[in-house]
């Protein structure tokens, strides 16, 4: 892989994420309603006089243009922004969020591969078997169960029926761990509060069982075809001539080529977990970044709303790159 | 070897799936919908913030369950003239750092609400809550004076929004709560829960509302859960000893539940459908009025929010100041409907179309059919984004839309004026009457209560018979709690307070 490639690719994201912050932000100014009346509104006790006071605090009295070059300056010195209902740094608001995401991010992508990786692989392996049956149904099953319903199935099994794990939340009250990363396992780990890392990974099993199970679906399809166009190549019977056993076969020398469109899509799914499952986070009472836009939504704070998709799409747009490289690393054909 | 590992991993899962610890009987755990916006009792119109802080800051009044405000810090209130009220404080306050509360700290934070630019150079987003308030002023370390730039009579229903912080707060913003309430932050984790602890030298609170010394709660904890399903679930696993907004649908559940009990309470929300009066049909008094007698509130009110509502005679709560008790809401009479329809020229009815939020379709939907009786036939029209709807309203380009108004200061100037006064704010449908607009005039410029309330009440008769509106009703807010706790009584501003609540 040449140093240009990825120069020239990297330099492709930026008039990408410059397009994405017009985007955000004409969408934002022109959708209808003036938040800060949106901010009173249906409310007793506001005047004119306050609202326009408001409105000059916060800088929208300006023209657009004024009020994208402010947006876009900021941008570039990391300033996000001042939420407007929060009234506090946008910045510092994403940031609380994001380590709630990202474990839980981490533990549904791992759930989603321990289960997809060996069951897309045995599949292909063993096709038209019962096992290669089970799991293209259980593929099936787990594309089309949405994430809140089958949330909310855990939920009553696990949390009332056996009343065995928690509703909800990331960790009881008073429980959190020193703060390191803000990753409460990573946290509990380094600082060796078991009880803690017990019960975050006790919350953790609902919600990344719920993420993880629809991830792993999509996964395992994607693994279980790409395998089948490998086990029949030329290579794979000359390592099994050579007299390698059958999973060294399959592990060294299939999965290893067979594995570059999963890549693919388990980064792309990265990204999108990323931005916080909004869905999963609202019902499990999750702390994340998707439950900060859900609210900032229902609260009409148009400028988390505006950042936080601007994060979304400069987080896609990474993981895009990021599988570029590393899809350069598995195929060598890529490296030009 | 192999099931040696899988045994293993089945014990280490095993292990995890263990009964859930039970919340302790000294903490209090409330299941809110959304989280705090922050911290400073200053900086915010979010109504779960005011109630998560109220119970660490007291104000100089506040109110019970029957809305009326109480002293609170206060110990007497005069007024001394038109535009000057006098507050006597109770002696020997003391803030959560031990400091005792004075006349100082209470008139630094009437200072900090009305005088732009005191937090940390922004304006308190709630200096409007205490309108025509210019300035407060310690007269000695027990007695504080309220200065305004016009009389208003509507000062103490307002004051109950107003929470004291200490005067060392400064120019600065509040991250680090102080209170003289209740309870003592300790923690919030964002998006996460609220952890306050009990303030064990609290003087006890408003001695109207039967409140004395300290909370008999150690620990309350406001966790934030905003799915419906998964708030109630908690409630049935006792992961939280009070739900806040119970949806519907789930009162079934509630009631079969053994430990469970529905509290519900008469909300400050009303619910009422503007009519465009600017262009016909709805230009003809009649027509307004047919429209009233051809909706049966009663039969929505029964079938479609389960009984949890009370039906307006206009859009003014029954528990309002000046609410007028002689007007009946309109009576279901499709008969007299059809007869007013044919005496403004509209025998065979008319078409017109009906905005409605998605959130109530269904009533909307209902209207239709019953409007349908009278020959009259409503489009619903359904509208994704509730901006976009009333600034449609509000430039006359809707005949009718369905919508609500939250008034928690239980007065006219919070709902009555906005909605029907010439040209105020929250006067979509064009409604305009002088004589209207003259009472509510002479209400602003008289402090005599009697005479305030009087000119409402004419008002509202006239109102009444204008009918610029379909009337609806108002609805119950619904609350659930585990039965194991005592000492609580939701309330209707959305407030909830902890000050006498208990577990068994």
């Amino acid at each position: 892989m040449s140093a240009a490639y990825i120069i020239n690719r990297f330099l492709q994201l930026i008039p990408v994420v410059f397009g994405v912050t017009l985007v955000v932000f004409a969408l934002m100014y022109l959708t209808p309603g003036d938040p800060v009346e949106v901010i009173f509104a249906g409310e007793s006790g506001a005047t004119a006089e306050d609202l326009e006071r408001y409105r000059r605090e916060l800088g929208l009295d300006q023209p657009f243009h004024i009020q994208y070059l402010r947006f876009v300056i900021g941008l570039l010195q990391g300033d996000l922004g001042i939420s407007l209902v929060q009234r506090q740094p946008v910045r510092d608001l994403l940031l609380s969020r994001l380590p709630a995401t990202i474990e839980l991010t981490a533990v549904a992508v791992l759930v989603s591969l321990i289960i997809a990786i060996p069951v897309g692989v045995v599949s292909a392996v063993q096709r038209y078997s019962t096992l290669d049956k089970l799991g293209t149904a259980g593929a099936l099953l787990g594309v089309s169960m949405p994430d809140f319903w089958l949330g909310l199935v855990l939920m009553l099994l696990f949390g009332i029926h056996w009343g065995v794990l928690p509703i909800s939340g990331r960790i009881p009250w008073g429980m959190e761990p020193q703060h390191i990363t803000g990753l409460y396992l990573v946290d509990s780990v380094l600082t060796g509060d078991w009880p803690a890392f017990r019960a975050a990974v006790r919350h953790l099993i609902l919600p990344a069982v719920t993420l993880g199970t629809s991830m792993a679906a999509l996964t395992m399809r994607v693994t279980r075809s790409s395998m089948l166009e490998v086990v029949h190549q030329d290579y794979m019977t000359f390592a099994r001539a050579k007299g390698l056993s059958g999973t060294q076969v399959v592990v060294r020398h299939g999965l290893r080529n067979a594995l570059i469109p999963t890549v693919t899509v388990v980064s792309l799914n990265i990204g999108v977990l990323l931005g916080g499952n909004m869905i999963v986070e609202t019902v499990f009472a999750w702390p994340g970044l998707g439950r900060l836009v859900v609210d900032s939504i229902y609260n009409r704070d148009y400028t988390v709303v505006q950042a936080a998709v601007l994060v979304y799409a400069v987080t896609y747009v990474t993981m895009n790159f990021l599988a570029d490289l590393v899809y350069t690393l598995l195929n060598p054909k890529v490296r030009l | 070897m192999r099931l040696g590992i899988a045994v293993a991993i089945f014990l280490l899962f095993a292990s995890l799936l263990t009964a859930s610890a039970q919340a302790d009987k000294d903490t209090i755990v409330v299941g809110i919908t959304s989280d705090i916006v922050n911290l400073d009792p200053h900086n915010f119109r979010h109504r779960d913030t005011e109630t998560v802080l109220r119970n660490i800051y007291d104000g100089l009044v506040t109110r019970g369950p029957d809305m009326q405000p109480v002293p609170e810090l206060a110990e007497s209130i005069t007024q001394i003239d038109d535009t000057t009220w006098e507050f006597k404080l109770r002696p020997g306050v003391k803030f959560h750092d031990g400091t005792e509360m004075t006349a100082h700290d209470v008139a630094f934070s009437i200072n900090r609400y009305v005088q732009e630019g005191a937090m940390a150079g922004q304006t308190s987003p709630r200096k409007d809550l205490l309108g025509p308030v210019t300035h407060a002023e310690a007269i000695d370390d027990y007695t504080v004076r309220v200065y305004m730039s016009q009389p208003w009579s509507v000062f103490l229903p307002y004051l109950v929004h107003h929470m004291v912080v200490p005067a060392s707060v400064g120019d600065g913003l509040v991250e680090d709560p102080i209170g003289t309430g209740p309870f003592k932050f300790v923690e919030w984790v964002r998006g996460s829960h609220i952890v306050l602890e009990r303030f064990d030298e609290y003087y006890g609170g408003a001695p109207a509302l039967g409140r004395s010394g300290p909370a008999p709660a150690k620990r309350v904890v406001f966790r934030v859960i905003p799915e419906n399903a998964t708030r109630l679930a908690a409630l049935m696993a006792g992961e939280i000893d009070i739900m806040a907004a119970v949806p519907v649908h789930a009162i079934p559940d509630i009631q079969r539940h053994p430990d469970l009990e529905l509290r519900p309470v008469m909300g400050t929300r009303s619910y009422f459908t503007e009519l465009n009066v600017r262009r016909p049909p709805f230009d003809d008094q009649r027509v307004r009025q047919a429209m009233n007698y051809a909706i049966d509130v009663n039969l929505i009110i029964d079938q479609l929010l389960d009984g949890l509502g009370q039906p307006l005679s206009t859009i003014l709560s029954p528990l309002s100041f000046g609410h007028n008790d002689d007007l009946e809401p309109y009576p279901y009479d499709p008969d007299k409907a059809r007869q007013l329809l044919a005496e403004a020229g509209y025998r065979n009815g008319f078409t017109f179309e009906l905005s409605v939020e998605d959130k109530r379709r269904d009533v909307a939907e209902a209207y239709a059919f019953m409007l349908s009786q009278i020959g009259v036939t409503a489009r619903v029209r359904v509208w994704g984004d509730y901006n976009s709807m009333v600034e449609a309203m509000r430039r006359g380009e809707l005949d009718a839309m369905m919508t609500d108004w939250g008034d928690s200061t239980m007065d006219p100037t919070g709902i009555f004026v906005p909605k029907l006064r010439t040209g105020d704010r929250g006067n979509y449908g064009g409604y305009s009457n002088p004589e209207v607009d003259r009472l509510i005039a002479l209400a602003e410029s008289t402090s005599d209560p009697e005479e305030r309330a009087a000119a409402y009440r004419a008002a509202q008769a006239i109102v009444y018979q204008d009918a610029p509106m379909i009337f609806e009703y108002i609805t119950q807010e619904l609350y659930a709690q585990n039965k194991a706790l005592r000492g609580w009584d939701p309330i209707p501003d959305s407030r909830i307070n902890l000050h006498t609540a208990a577990k068994q």
